[in-house]
């Protein structure tokens, strides 16, 4: 009798530990989720101004289509990338499909503003001048969220690895979340853009 | 009527009467578990009699009663400690993130969802909160709910249907019942609510985990005759956790019923529009859907909710949490005959849309002059009323767009912040700068460069309003990047040798709401009960409100102002110079601890102090609305003619 109380105890005692674990690891979960919201509105907002940009460059850069086809195709294949991402911020996959895009996107921005080079009347224009700076602002928001969302994986990333939350965090299907890193050298000059 | 204060206490005091009937439910469940376990036993060794002898002789004993309570305690004890500490961790975002809630980007440009973020904001600068973050539901019924401890860690969260379905007056009418919530001390009973339940709620978890666990040991047991017994027990157990979270929703039930009615008609008074709550009643009345919410974490969140949140069967009206919609729609129309027109959706939805889009048009920014005299300042407190929201429509309408788009981005807000606590001295602002351009990041830089004409140029009334707005944006800042923001708003403010007492009380403010969100805060212990502990503090305050007020006769304001606090004695006037910043800091520390019975008496006489003259200057009402915030205590603007 003694020792099945005993047994019962340290059972019940077992359940409660695990599940102090578990919700610890749902509390960082949902921080680095949230993160992302953030990153999520500033890319929507990139997303919205890249067409416009598109739109006024086509004036000057009649022979140009493809660099502009490419900024387009990029930025709708990001879009489709962060919708399927901002569902499931802990899905590796739209993670990852989701950087790969938005470093296609960089690339795409990065070649146009090197065309542009060589067009001085574009340049010059005034709705260009301003489409730029907001989208350089934009780029700098983008940085900082993502900034964040990194602080937040590394605490979730770290607490996952630490004992005893590494010997449950498995078994309870918590995966190590991915790091928004930019690895990219064009990527990473993304935010000095200037048309 | 009953003030602010006394509201505040007698939450006070509901929370030990919740701690009673806690209490007694606890007693009763260990009772059934003792009853549950001999039955079982019983029940089994009927059945293992021949194999193992009896090894339960007698229905009453000791050793198996002291044995099983203090199993049950520990059970129940440590599920509504975890809970609890849990929830004070995590504060009302927590409760969201129980529910899948998402939080809504404060820069968002979803028309319906900036619809929502601008409702929020302008009750909050109407009753003198720091502006709350807002979580989405993704559910199709029309439901919302406030949580948190207080003020400073209170989240407000509206479901899909909600911010789809509503008009705007109707949306703000339900929002207007959630922050009655919030400034009525509801939240905070209902999270302790929400922690306590919690332990007694475990006990049916842990009667599945008996019943479970003895399918996988099954083979490799030796001792067979025991795990029929757990599986019958478990079962018991199971049942008694069942009765357990019978008691928990009575609890519940309690507590949460008579605040809907009071929440109801605070909201009225709020919006001054009963149009507005009983629609958004009404709506759900003739929804589909209603106002239920389907997540595994309804049932234990169901006491915050605006509207029944939980299946319809258990919705009988005499156990519902919430009183029924028709008897709640009664209260706020008594003529209403009880119909409710079914709601197409996909129409609705459509009109909701349209009206979102244009909805700046119409109504917004009519400026009240807020005439006051020390008692309905005093009353006004907790329970703001359609001039204050008039007067916060107004105040967010003179923002200009531009600083409020920078406000509502945590990359910018930031730069906005150091704009606020730059100094007014060229000297000072530059040294200021100088220190800002090294330990702050290049790119906020300029945007303090860009933005920091237009703070500048800001109508002092603005300011406050302008802190409470950059709250949700700050509070989404991760923990590493709170840090770097800490050290600057520090050396800025040290900067200035002097400390400017507005500059100091702001970034007060602005730590003290972000504290909770990225370190942990303790909670304060009244530690001052008699007026006589903290006179002398007091008289400080209020010798440096004068001062800023720049009263003729700052003698009689004085003895005016004391009086109010303590008619027995009036102190000797102290003299206080200029800069003398930490006097007014060790004196908050100290007030903070005062019951609210001294707060009250406090913030009468700083109130008594700011209108002996007759005038009022803006730099007065704004060092008497940050001394009560520094209080926790939410005071609306207010002005003299």
């Amino acid at each position: 009798m003694t020792t099945s109380l005993i047994v019962l105890a340290v059972i019940v005692f077992l359940i409660f530990y695990v599940v102090l674990i578990y919700n610890r690891l749902v509390q960082y979960k949902n921080r680095f989720k949230n993160a992302f919201s953030q990153i999520d509105v500033q890319l929507k907002r990139r997303y919205d101004l890249i067409p416009n940009l598109v739109e006024t460059a086509k004036a000057y850069l009649k022979h140009e289509h493809e660099t502009l086809q490419e900024v387009t195709e990029a930025r709708n294949q990001a879009m489709a990338a962060m919708k399927g991402a901002s569902r499931n911020p802990d899905d590796v996959t739209a993670m990852k499909s989701l950087m790969g895009a938005e470093a296609a996107l960089g690339g795409a921005l990065l070649n146009l503003n090197a065309v542009m080079e060589d067009y001085p009347d574009l340049k010059a224009d005034q709705t260009m001048a301003q489409l730029s700076e907001e989208l350089s602002s934009t780029e700098n928001r983008i940085a900082f969220a993502r900034q964040a969302y990194n602080d937040e994986v590394m605490v979730y990333n770290t607490q996952r690895e630490t004992f005893p939350d590494l010997m449950f965090a498995g078994a309870f299907g918590f995966q190590p979340a991915v790091l928004w890193q930019i690895e990219d050298v064009a990527v990473k000059q993304a935010p000095k853009i200037s048309f | 009527m009953k003030d602010f204060f006394t509201r505040q206490e007698q939450a006070k005091r509901n929370t030990t009467l919740l701690v009673l009937m806690f209490v007694c439910a606890v007693i009763l469940i260990v009772l059934s578990v003792y009853l549950a376990v001999t039955a079982g036993l019983f029940v089994t060794q009927m059945f293992m009699a021949q194999q193992t002898g009896w090894f339960v002789r007698d229905f009453w004993e000791i050793d198996r009663f002291l044995w099983i309570t203090g199993i049950t305690i520990i059970v129940v004890a440590s599920g509504s400690f975890y809970r609890t500490h849990q929830l004070k961790q995590g504060g009302g975002a927590a409760v969201a993130q129980m529910l899948a809630a998402k939080p809504v980007p404060s820069s968002s440009n979803d028309p319906l969802l900036s619809r929502l973020l601008n409702i929020v904001e302008e009750m909050a600068i109407a009753s003198g909160l720091p502006v709350p973050p807002v979580y989405l539901l993704s559910q199709p019924g029309i439901n919302a709910f406030a949580a948190g401890f207080g003020p400073r860690d209170a989240v407000i969260a509206v479901s899909q249907g909600a911010v789809d379905l509503l008009s705007r007056d109707q949306l703000q009418g339900v929002i207007a019942h959630e922050f009655s919530h919030i400034l009525n001390g509801d939240i905070s009973l209902k999270m302790r609510l929400m922690g306590l339940l919690y332990g007694i709620t475990l006990i049916s978890d842990v009667g599945i985990v008996m019943m479970t666990a003895r399918g996988s040991s099954h083979h490799h047991s030796r001792e067979r005759g025991t795990h029929p017994a757990m599986l019958v027990i478990g079962f018991m157990i199971f049942m008694v956790g069942t009765i357990g979270s019978v008691f928990a929703d009575m609890i519940k039930r309690a507590v949460s019923r008579q605040r809907e009615f009071l929440a109801d008609a605070a909201a009225v008074q709020f919006t001054r529009n009963p149009e507005g709550i009983a629609g958004a009643l009404k709506v759900i009345g003739g929804y589909k859907p209603g106002s239920r919410i389907q997540h595994a974490a309804t049932q234990q969140t169901s006491h915050f909710f605006f509207s029944n949140a939980v299946k319809s069967w258990e919705n009988r009206d005499w156990w519902a949490t919430h009183p029924p919609l028709i008897e709640r729609i009664k209260r706020l129309q008594p003529g209403f005959n009880g119909h409710m027109k079914s709601v197409d959706a996909a129409k609705r939805s459509d009109d909701v849309m349209r009206g979102a889009v244009h909805a700046f048009e119409v109504g917004q920014g009519i400026s009240t002059g807020l005439v006051a005299n020390a008692e309905t300042v005093m009353a006004s407190i907790g329970r703001p009323d359609g001039d204050a929201l008039q007067h916060a429509r107004n105040i967010l309408t003179r923002m200009p767009k531009r600083l409020s788009d920078f406000a509502h981005d945590s990359f910018t807000a930031r730069a906005v912040m150091y704009a606020l606590l730059l100094d007014s001295a060229s000297s000072i602002r530059s040294l200021q700068l100088n220190q800002l351009e090294k330990q702050a990041d290049a790119n906020v830089f300029r945007e303090l460069l860009d933005i920091q004409p237009l703070v500048a140029r800001l109508d002092t009334e603005l300011r406050l309003p302008l802190l409470e707005m950059l709250m949700p944006a700050l509070k989404a800042l991760s923990k590493h990047q709170f840090e770097t923001f800490r050290r600057c708003v520090t050396s800025l403010i040290r900067a200035d040798k002097k400390r400017g007492m507005f500059e100091y009380m702001m970034q007060r403010m602005l730590l003290r709401h972000l504290y909770p969100q990225f370190l942990k805060v303790k909670a304060l212990k009244v530690s001052f009960n008699a007026p006589e502990q903290i006179i002398d503090n007091v008289a400080e305050i209020i010798v440096m409100l004068i001062d800023r007020g720049r009263h003729e006769n700052p003698a009689s304001t004085f003895k005016v102002a004391m009086f109010a606090f303590n008619e027995r004695h009036v102190p000797d006037m102290p003299v206080i110079t200029e800069g003398d910043i930490h006097k007014l800091d060790e004196a908050l520390i100290k007030l903070e601890r005062a019951s609210s019975e001294l707060k009250r008496k406090l913030l009468k006489s700083c109130v008594v102090t700011v209108l002996a003259d007759g005038e009022t200057a803006v730099a007065e009402i704004e060092l008497v609305r940050a001394i009560a915030d520094a209080l926790d205590v939410p005071m609306p603007q207010f002005r003299t003619g």
